[in-house]
Order: structure tokens, then C-alpha cells, then sequence
């Protein structure tokens, strides 16, 4: 009825089956991750605008455009009245500007593309995270030698809680040019000296303090407030750790 | 009916190489005591055929006890331990989420799943372990165009001899079965 | 040697001569394989056909449902507050405790050596497995965002995130998979040996290379028998436990909860016998029309049909206790909330849903006690009929009572469903049945090889210096 042929066929071809499942599965399970999918998204912009020349080359501060991210959930994208501020002096002429003067003239804004992007139903704050001293590096990378900005982190559940969890391992030193001071500035000129960046912050935990508790405040730990360290920075108030229960983000 | 065109084998037996013989038998007693008499004889590689499982005919062929249990078993443990491992490990090893102040883990509440999952990891083992035992799926046999042979599904009992078995001899075990009680006793070739 | 053996046939100490015999008319196995295996060469008749195709649109017609639902997602249900689950749920429970028949008939009668389950045992195996994929289509349609349902299996992503154990909705995804995926193998072990014979009885080359397929290449060797009836033992053994507990599982989802009329410590024994009921009676509603169509009444016998009415009667009755049970403790309990719901239950805005469901359930089972009526095929139609209907309303009183009346009386409601939903409910029926149908024309629908293992004469008698073999033993 059948010949062995066939036996050894069909035997072949459902492990080849098999095998193209498990690879396809693989494909799939690793690729459209956002680390995979989302990483690098670098759409063009309708302005040419470079970080790469403003922060990196001419070192303006990045809260001078994003202004009130410290106190805001959102970082602003800056108006093109912000623009204008240097740019009615400087290169007041350039075709490349041309949006951005038109925009200026009429009082419409420039629609730029969004990179990152969050599902609805999670919160990012901004300033939580400032205030915590959290260096923009962090998240966004190296802005500042980017000529066109592309994504730089995941933005998935799982990067945030890596970070939540142990984040002296993925936080960088906060640098002056963010504004996400740690210490007094002592030379404003020194701006971009590498030596003069601060080191990460350390953990301000009181770890013999911590615990793991259960009831009733529904986060993973719970320890002592940790000193005031720094004037006119308010401290977060389990500095070191980022809470891990859902309504964090989930809100 | 190709039911009723069965008839001796006859035709095309000395072409190609011997396989085995085949006999046949109706009786459930009959074929008990050639089973056994066949056992004592020192075969060993032969079969029986049945359209069902005839009873106490493990004991008369010699076939020792099915290991099957212990794969089952193995099954049972590795399905209970995976889900130990998973509500433990992702409850209160790797992700601690407080829900409604339950606690991270503990055997009362796991043992739903741990009981599912026992049952899943002892059926896939018994389904395998009888696949594997049996080395299904073999859709070609050496056998299957013999019409004797397709009436084991029906109503016969079939008595298989490969004749790689040491104590094969096309003649003499004709004869033996024969003197058995099996009917239309022939050898099959391909 | 026994003097008085050899009196009678020596088979025929196991046919059990007091009893009715299981197969009528002392068929041959010859006659037995062909009568089973000739429906599957059987011409498609004009009037299967005709089913097929009206069952085939109420399939589409759920089908249709529910692609509109994925779609639009499920506020075109009529499910809104404070009635959370209707339909959905019901239809869902009510399909997972039709398919408990199936086990038990496969499992727990096997394990009791009821042997009159061998020509029931096969289509009930079936309409389990069809029964829980409608349950699945039923609970994945009720997630809302249906294409994330890969979600509720723990797999590592990159939300980190993992289901949560300490839910009895998690239980239920584990219970109700496994109970598919074990009546699937224990279904489709069962049918590997009965495969083989159809391999060797249709004329059809392609036929055969269809059933051969998927026979595995079984020849009836008993080294292979030896395993397979430990195989199928260990599948019976683990399938009982596992078909009490899904029902149970399913029960859960209700008594974790803390709604009066829902957390009860009643409700797993209740919803398994309640389960059993339902699914006895819809495996009664298809063998009395299988029987007639594809005329097999020499093998599913009116014994058959009246052990299964005691069945019927006696979970019934379980039922009814329970339904009294629960206004018995309703009351002893004091507590207000409780006994208020049950109150409602009865006489309030679902009273016509209360009351149907204790006339099907509790009251019309009760003609079984007479052995005329529980041999009537007529009537016992009827009741497997009222009885799927009252195990329906059994579902949604539970269901609607406590979700629509809840412990604020300012977001009292009332639920009705849409189109929608009563479409998918229909689908599901349709679904169902064009299943079975296939299944009974393309399948073997009676477990060919057990029941030639009990015919008489088919098993040897003990006494191994028979007559007739005197001669050859020496």
C-alpha cells in the first residue's frame, strides 16, 4: 500500500516541516521585538535640524529648547518661536530655514515626526524621571552626536523595568548639558569636559533597610527616605529604585 | 467484495526474496496454544495479528511487561515539576507582582495547574512512549499486500514469522504451523 | 477440565446471558466490520447533504458573527455594566459541560468495565472534542482583542510580564486546553486500530491511502496491542480525574469571585454533575438521530439508550438537589446579600429563566422512572431536548441574576443580547453539528475493535486444555 519510499518521505518531510516551524517561530519571536523592529527608527524630519551641530558643536543645553520637561510629563518639542530666538540674527537667510521662518510668520507649526511613542495605555513622566537625576543619555543615547535623530532604546515593558529594577546599571553620569544637575556648576565653560561629568548617582537606598512587603503599598520594596543630598533637587522618594507594580505606568 | 475473493495463496510465491509466513486462525483458543507452542519452539521474531486484544495472549507469545508506565510516569513528573517551576519561578522569583496582597506563591493555589499539567505531560508521554514502542508511524510494512494478512483488521487472527528469525525455515515452519491449527499457511515474498 | 465447560460454547460465559446482549441480531465480526466500515463508502445522499449544507450556514453565520465582532470588538455584544458576561459565558460553560459526556462515557465507564459504552463511546469521544472547540471559540471570542490571545500562554516577551497563576481564569486556560488536547489524543488513539480496519476494507485507492495515512500504519500486532491497551488504560485512568476537574476549574471562575449567588463551595460538584447532564443528554439528542440515519440500532440498542437515560435521571436529580441547596444555604447562611440574589433568582427580573430551567432539569427528567417511558425513543428525544435547553438556562441564570443586581442598586440593569451574540451562539450549534456530521460519515462511528472484544466467543475461554485442541496441544 505504501512503499518505504513513501515511509521515509513522509518521515523526511515532517521534520523538514518541523524544522521550518521552529525557524520561522525563531524568526518571527526575535524580530519583532521592539529592540529589533523599533531601534533605529530615523524618519526625516521636515526641517534639517542637527543636535548633532546645536547640542554637540554649539553645546546649547537641551532644556533650552525642551523647556519645562523637568516639570512636565511631556518633553516639549520646542515652538518655531524658540527657533527664531537665535535664528532672526543668525542665519537668518537659509533656505534650509525657510519652514521654520514661514512657520514663525503665519504662527502655524511645524508637524515634525514622532519617534518615540508609547502604547496609550502606559505613562511615561518626564519630570518623575529628571528628578530623580536621571541623565536624558539614559533613554535617548547619544543625542548629541546624532545629525538626524533616531530611536536609540526599546521603549518596551522590559527596558523599563530592567532599569526599574537595577539602575546603576543602565543609568548614565548626569552631564550639565541636559540640565540634570547633581552638583554645583562651578565652570560654566568647562560645559562638554569630559572629566567634568558627574558620575552616576549612587543608590540612595538604605539597602539593610529594604524589604519586601506585601501589603498594603502594592510596590516591591520599601525602605527608609534616603537623605537629602543635593539642594534644590527634590530627591525621589525611593531614589534607587524605580517601583515595579503596575499602576506605575499603568495609570 | 474483496472480502469474499480471498482465497489460498497460490499465485506469484516464488518471486523475490522470502519475507516470512503467514497462517492464519479463527479460533481464540486455537491460537492461544500456537501461540504458546510457538514461544516454547524459541521464536522470536514473529507476531500475531488481531483485529482486537485478545486476552492472556501477552502471557502466551512471552512478551514481557510494557515499560510504557514508567514513560508515563516520567511524563506525570516532568508536567508537575514544569508546573512547580513556572508558578514559582515567574510568580516569586522573577517578577513579584502584588495581587491583591496574595501571596508570590504557594502549593494551594498552584495546584490547579499543577494537576493540568500532570495530566498534559502523562497523556503526551503515553501517546509518544506507544508511538515510540510501537515505532508508529510505519506505514510500510514488509506484510501488507498479503490478503491474509489485511484480514487481521477483520475478523482473523494472523500468525506472522520473519524469516530472520534463527529458527525459520520455510518448511518446517509451514508444517509447525500447520500442525497448530492454522489455515491457509503460506509464504510470503516481495 | 471442567465436565460443565463444555456443556455450552465456552465463549459464552462472557456474554453475560442474564443481561440484554450489546450487539443484536449475533452478528460475525466480518458483519460488524462491514457494517461500520461500509458508512464511510457509502454514497452522500441527497438528504446528508441537504443537513450538511443548513448546518454549514449556521456555521458561516457565526463564523460571520464573529468576524464582525473581531472586527468592531465586543461593544456590539449586548454586554455592558454592570452585566459584564452574557452570552459569551454561558454559551462557553454550556458547551464545555456537553463535552464532559464524552469522557466520562470514554473514561470512567471504561475504567468501571461498563461494557455497554463501547458502541456509544467513539461518538461521544467526537462530540467532545467538538464541543470543547466550541467552548474555546466561545472564550477567545469574549477576550476582546481576540489576535492577542497567544497571551495567555506564559512565554518570556518583552513586556516581562507573565500570566497570573493566582487567578482561577488562568486555571481555566490551563483545564480547558489540556482537556482538549487529551480527548484529542485519547480520541484519536482510540481510533488508530479502527482506522486500519477501514484501510483494509474500502475498495478505493485513494481511500485507502487516506485511512492508511492516518491509521499509522497499525497491523493488529498484538506486541503493538500489549502496548496500546496500557496506553489506553493510562488515558482513561488520568481522563477521569482530569474531566471532574475542568468542570470544577470552570466553576472557579465564579466561586473565586465574591458576588453573592457565585461563591459558593457548591458549585464544583454542581457544575460536574450539571456537566454530565447535559453532555448525556446531547450525546442522547445525536445517537437517536445517528442510529436512525446511518441505521445502527443492531449495535447502539435500546439498552444503550435506557442506561443512559438512568444516567440522565440520576444527574438530574443531582441537579435539583443542588438547585435546592443553594436556597437551603441561602437562607442558613443570613447572610442579606446572599439570600436577597436567590430571592431574585427566583422571582425577579429572570425569574422566566429560573423557572424554565428547573422545569427542564429537575421536572422532566422525572418521566424516567418509569422503564416504558425510559425506552421510549420519542420521548426520550423530547427530554434530551429540554434538557439541553434547561442546562443553557441553568448557565445564564447564574450568569445574568448576580452580575444584573449587584450591591449598588443605582447601577442595577438588565441584559439582552444582539443579533450578535445570538448568531455566534447558532454558529456554534452549526459548527457542531456539521462536525459530527463529517465525523459520523468520514469516521468510524462505532469503536470497531472493542466492540468485537466483547462479542461472544471473541475472547478464549480460561481453560487452556480445550476440546477441539487436545489433539494439537500433543
Amino acid at each position: 500500500m505504501f512503499s518505504r519510499q513513501f515511509d521515509l518521505a513522509v518521515k523526511l518531510g515532517v521534520g523538514a516541516l518541523g524544522l521550518v516551524v521552529v525557524v520561522v517561530f525563531c524568526v518571527v519571536y526575535f524580530s519583532v521585538r521592539n529592540s529589533v523592529a523599533d531601534v533605529g527608527y530615523r524618519p526625516t524630519q521636515p526641517v534639517p535640524f542637527s543636535h548633532k551641530l546645536h547640542a554637540g558643536e554649539l553645546h546649547v543645553s537641551c532644556q533650552y529648547c525642551h523647556a519645562g520637561v523637568e516639570e512636565s510629563a511631556h518633553s516639549p518639542i520646542p515652538s518655531s518661536q524658540t527657533c527664531m530666538n537665535c535664528h532672526l540674527l543668525v542665519k537668518n537667510d537659509s533656505p534650509k530655514l525657510a519652514m521654520v521662518r514661514e512657520s514663525y510668520d503665519k504662527g502655524t507649526p511645524i508637524e515634525w515626526v514622532r519617534i518615540h511613542k508609547l502604547p496609550d495605555y502606559s505613562h511615561f513622566n518626564h519630570s518623575r524621571h529628571i528628578r530623580a537625576q536621571i541623565d536624558c543619555k539614559s533613554c535617548h543615547g547619544p543625542i548629541e552626536e546624532m545629525g538626524v535623530v533616531s530611536q536609540f532604546s526599546s521603549l518596551s515593558m522590559s527596558w523599563c523595568l530592567d532599569c526599574h529594577r537595577s539602575p546603576d546599571k543602565h543609568i548614565v553620569g548626569a552631564r550639565p548639558i541636559s540640565g540634570v544637575f547633581t552638583g554645583k556648576l562651578e565652570k560654566v565653560s568647562n560645559l562638554l569636559d569630559s572629566t567634568f561629568l558627574f558620575k552616576p548617582i549612587p543608590a540612595q537606598v538604605d539597602y539593610a533597610g529594604v524589604t519586601d512587603i506585601v501589603v498594603p503599598s502594592f510596590g516591591a520594596t520599601e525602605s527608609k527616605l534616603p537623605a537629602h543630598k543635593i539642594d534644590g533637587i527634590p530627591h525621589p522618594k525611593y531614589a534607587g529604585y524605580g517601583p515595579e507594580n503596575c499602576s506605575t505606568c499603568h495609570y | 467484495m474483496m472480502h469474499e475473493t480471498l482465497t489460498t495463496q497460490d499465485a506469484a510465491v516464488n518471486t523475490g526474496t522470502v519475507v516470512g509466513i503467514v497462517g492464519e486462525f479463527t479460533d481464540p483458543n486455537a491460537l492461544i496454544h500456537a501461540a504458546e507452542a510457538m514461544r516454547d519452539a524459541g521464536f522470536r521474531k514473529w507476531d500475531v495479528h488481531t483485529p482486537y486484544p485478545v486476552h492472556g495472549l501477552d502471557q502466551a507469545m512471552g512478551v514481557k511487561r510494557s515499560i510504557l508506565t514508567y514513560i508515563s510516569f516520567t511524563g506525570m513528573l516532568g508536567g508537575l515539576s514544569t508546573a512547580l517551576g513556572l508558578q514559582w519561578w515567574t510568580g516569586a522569583y522573577d517578577y513579584k507582582l502584588n495581587i491583591g496582597g496574595k501571596e508570590f506563591f504557594n502549593w494551594q493555589f498552584s495546584m490547579p495547574i499543577d494537576f493540568e499539567l500532570s495530566i498534559l505531560g502523562t497523556a503526551i508521554f503515553t501517546v509518544l512512549g506507544l508511538f515510540a514502542l510501537c515505532k508508529l508511524p510505519t506505514w510500510y510494512n514488509r506484510y501488507q499486500e498479503d490478503e491474509s494478512f489485511k484480514k487481521a483488521t477483520d475478523d482473523t487472527f494472523v500468525i506472522t514469522v520473519d524469516c530472520e528469525d534463527d529458527r525459520f525455515s520455510e518448511q518446517g515452519t509451514q508444517e509447525m504451523l500447520r500442525r497448530l491449527g492454522s489455515k491457509n499457511v503460506h509464504t510470503v515474498t516481495n | 477440565m471442567s465436565v460443565s465447560h463444555l456443556e455450552h460454547n465456552p465463549a459464552s460465559a462472557l456474554t453475560e446471558p442474564i443481561r440484554d446482549p450489546l450487539v443484536l441480531g449475533n452478528p460475525s465480526m466480518k458483519d460488524v466490520t462491514a457494517r461500520i466500515a461500509s458508512i464511510v463508502e457509502g454514497k452522500i445522499t441527497i438528504k446528508y447533504l441537504l443537513t450538511v449544507t443548513v448546518t454549514g450556514c449556521m456555521a458561516l453565520l457565526g463564523i460571520g458573527a464573529l468576524l464582525y465582532t473581531i472586527l468592531n470588538g465586543i461593544g456590539v455584544w449586548g454586554l455592558n455594566n454592570p452585566v459584564g458576561w452574557g452570552w459569551d459565558i454561558t454559551n462557553f460553560v454550556w458547551w464545555i459541560g456537553i463535552g464532559h459526556a464524552g469522557t466520562l462515557i470514554s473514561a470512567i465507564l471504561y475504567l468501571f468495565r461498563q461494557r455497554w459504552r463501547n458502541a456509544i463511546n467513539r461518538s461521544a469521544e467526537a462530540m467532545t472534542l467538538f464541543a470543547v472547540l466550541c467552548a474555546l471559540t466561545m472564550v477567545l471570542s469574549h477576550t476582546g482583542r481576540q489576535w492577542l490571545a497567544y497571551w495567555l500562554i506564559p512565554y518570556p516577551n518583552q513586556m516581562y510580564m507573565w500570566v497570573n497563576f493566582r487567578s482561577p481564569l488562568m486555571w481555566d486556560v490551563f483545564a480547558v486546553n489540556t482537556y482538549g488536547a487529551v480527548s484529542l489524543m485519547f480520541w484519536f488513539v482510540g481510533l488508530i486500530p479502527d482506522l486500519a480496519t477501514v484501510r483494509n476494507y474500502v475498495r478505493s485507492k485513494v481511500a485507502q491511502k487516506i485511512y492508511g495515512f492516518f491509521s499509522l500504519g497499525w497491523t493488529g500486532s498484538n506486541r503493538h496491542w500489549h502496548h496500546y491497551e496500557i496506553a489506553y488504560m493510562i488515558l482513561a485512568g488520568i481522563s477521569t480525574p482530569l474531566v471532574l476537574s475542568v468542570h470544577s476549574v470552570v466553576s472557579f471562575d465564579f466561586t473565586v469571585g465574591i458576588l453573592p449567588g457565585w461563591h459558593t463551595t457548591i458549585f464544583p460538584p454542581y457544575f460536574v454533575a450539571g456537566a454530565i447532564f447535559s453532555g448525556f443528554a446531547m450525546v442522547m439528542t445525536l445517537l437517536i438521530i445517528a442510529r436512525e440515519i446511518l441505521d445502527l440500532k443492531q449495535f447502539i440498542t435500546i439498552k444503550h439508550l435506557e442506561n443512559m437515560n438512568k444516567v440522565i435521571m440520576a444527574t438530574g436529580m443531582m441537579v435539583g438537589y443542588a438547585y435546592a441547596m443553594e436556597m437551603f444555604i441561602a437562607w442558613y447562611s443570613g447572610s442579606a446579600w446572599e439570600r436577597w440574589i436567590f430571592i431574585n433568582r427566583a422571582l425577579g427580573d429572570y425569574a422566566w429563566s429560573y423557572w424554565t430551567m428547573v422545569t427542564c432539569n429537575v421536572v422532566a427528567p422525572q418521566v424516567f422512572w418509569s422503564k416504558k417511558l425510559r425506552r421510549s425513543i420519542p420521548l426520550m428525544f423530547v427530554v434530551s431536548i429540554l434538557v439541553n435547553i434547561g442546562m443553557w438556562f441553568e448557565r445564564f441564570t447564574i450568569i445574568a441574576t448576580t452580575l444584573h443586581h449587584d450591591f449598588l442598586p443605582s447601577s442595577w440593569g438588565y441584559y439582552s443580547p444582539t443579533w450578535v451574540e445570538i448568531s455566534i451562539f447558532i454558529g456554534t450549534i452549526g459548527i457542531f453539528l456539521t462536525l459530527f456530521l463529517l465525523f459520523a460519515k468520514f469516521v468510524p462511528v462505532i469503536a470497531i475493535a472493542e466492540v468485537k472484544a466483547i462479542m461472544p466467543g471473541a475472547q478464549p475461554s480460561h481453560h487452556h486444555d480445550d476440546h477441539a485442541h487436545t489433539e494439537v496441544a500433543k
